[in-house]
């Protein structure tokens, strides 16, 4: 469903994506495991159509990426994005008036799970605060892939696990969610498949139940010995 | 294009509607000077809706420019190019919004003006040759109310196209500038030098071609000019941002 295919991503010398190419398919969750500066957030604004390729591409159902596939792509951003201005019911009012598989009712469930007022204001929430509201904007629609980039990021101990919950809540038989983290043992519970990169490349891309029963190693453990 | 345009407003609308309120704050103080015969108060109201027209159509064109500029260079660009709209509804809403503003504050300036002098008119006890003197100074002999009329709309014409394909070119510019520089420093100016060389071509051209025309049709290819300029950059700036604009 979610292609990549030789994509190449350089910003002046340094390549941030290097010749990767891999698939995302309906019903897994993947994480993406690596380092700062590994290639993770860029191959997601690619595959949110932030970013343009430098060559190669991600492909949405045989299509290079575009306006249709942000009709069944979320993407997470890692940042702070929305209006100064707004408050958080505002936020489910902008998805709403322009993601037709956004739903209003998930959003303020989400909100209420997440400790969120809907009517504080954005400005005035803290970094992990902003998050859960990127996270519960992102969750609220109907999407067929899901790209959180770094949900954990600024986010403490405790409301970690409401997070996670939350994502696990969001998944679907017939929706992918592809998470970058660098908490590997944080998120490692709900991972179907872990795509290991360093420096724009795939190391490995490897079911976690197998990685377990075959190689008796925990995420934490293949990521150690990969990126060490 | 609604939903689009419903944000661009939720945007703009603050600097606008302070213009208007203070525009009606000197109308205001214009009538009660021309009801209480109190010049003090008259002259306050001209000069408060006079600057408030020059500020209006100098801030609606540089709020639309900086704002493209904030969201093209800032992590809020997301809010625009996660939606499923395309570079062409983007571009278009914003445009479309600084033509509604200019639109609106021509239509209030505009009746503004009209009511202000007729009740100059009335309370100076013009006689309709006085009338008739001041239209010949306008346009020489002959100048009637209807021309007066004509071209007032020339003039406003020409400003509004002027505008117009001023603030479409410095969009490209801006365009061009977070494509090549993508958010690093010196933006502003790198944009600032782009339009300063489109907008010299732009007016070297234009010159150029309303010279060898015919005088009588000089508005016409100006407006013409004008309108090819919005649309050309429109064009280019959309086809920009679809194939090559990282944010």
């Amino acid at each position: 469903m979610l292609e990549t295919k030789n994509l190449v991503k350089k910003f002046g010398s340094k390549t941030a994506v290097d010749d990767v190419s891999f698939t995302i398919e309906p019903g897994k969750t993947y994480l993406l495991l690596g380092p700062n500066g590994s290639g993770k957030t860029t191959w997601m604004k690619i595959a949110a159509t932030l970013t343009k390729p430098t060559s190669g591409n991600v492909y949405w159902d045989g299509e290079p990426v575009g306006i249709e596939s942000r009709k069944k792509i979320s993407y997470m951003p890692t940042e702070s994005y929305f209006y100064n201005w707004m408050r958080v019911a505002d936020v489910g009012t902008y998805y709403r008036d322009f993601f037709e598989d956004f739903d209003e009712g998930k959003f303020r469930e989400m909100l209420a799970r997440l400790d969120l007022a809907p009517d504080a204001r954005v400005r005035d929430l803290s970094s992990g605060m902003n998050a859960k509201l990127r996270l519960a904007a992102a969750l609220s629609r109907y999407a067929s892939v899901y790209l959180l980039d770094e949900p954990l990021n600024g986010i403490d101990l405790v409301a970690r696990d409401q997070v996670l919950d939350t994502v696990i809540a969001a998944m679907t038989p017939d929706a992918a969610i592809v998470l970058s983290s660098h908490l590997v043992e944080e998120v490692e519970s709900i991972a179907s498949t872990a795509v290991f990169i360093r420096d724009g490349k795939i190391l490995e891309t490897r079911d976690t139940e197998e990685l377990r029963d075959t190689d008796g190693q925990s995420l934490a453990d293949r990521y150690r010995l990969l990126m060490r | 294009m609604a939903a689009l345009l419903k944000y661009e407003f939720r945007k703009t609308k603050v600097l606008n509607l302070v213009i208007l309120i203070i525009a009606a704050i000197g109308e205001g103080a214009f009538l009660l000077g021309s009801v209480l015969w109190a010049d003090s108060v008259l002259l306050t109201g001209s000069i408060v809706l006079t600057c408030a027209a020059a500020a209006g159509f100098l801030l609606v064109p540089f709020q639309s420019a900086d704002l493209l500029y904030r969201e093209l260079n800032t992590k809020q660009s997301y809010m625009l190019f996660l939606t499923p709209r395309s570079p062409k509804s983007i571009l278009g809403a914003k445009i479309l919004t600084a033509i509604i503003w200019l639109a609106v504050q021509g239509v209030v300036f505009g009746i503004f003006s009209c009511v202000d002098a007729g009740i100059l008119y009335r309370a100076s006890g013009a006689t309709e040759g006085l009338l008739s003197a001041l239209l010949s100074s306008v346009g020489g002999a002959g100048f009637s109310v209807s021309d007066l009329v004509l071209f007032a709309a020339k003039i406003i014409g020409m400003t509004y196209g002027f505008i117009l394909s001023v603030l479409m070119a410095y969009f490209f510019a801006e365009i061009v500038q977070s494509t090549v520089l993508n958010g690093r420093k010196g933006g502003v100016w790198f944009s600032l030098l782009i339009f300063v060389i489109l907008f010299i071509a732009f007016i070297s051209i234009t010159g150029r071609v309303t010279a060898v025309v015919p005088e009588a049709y000089q508005f016409a290819v100006a407006a013409c000019m004008d309108a090819a300029c919005v649309v050309l950059f429109f064009f280019l700036a959309s086809s920009l941002m679809e194939k090559k604009l990282s944010v």
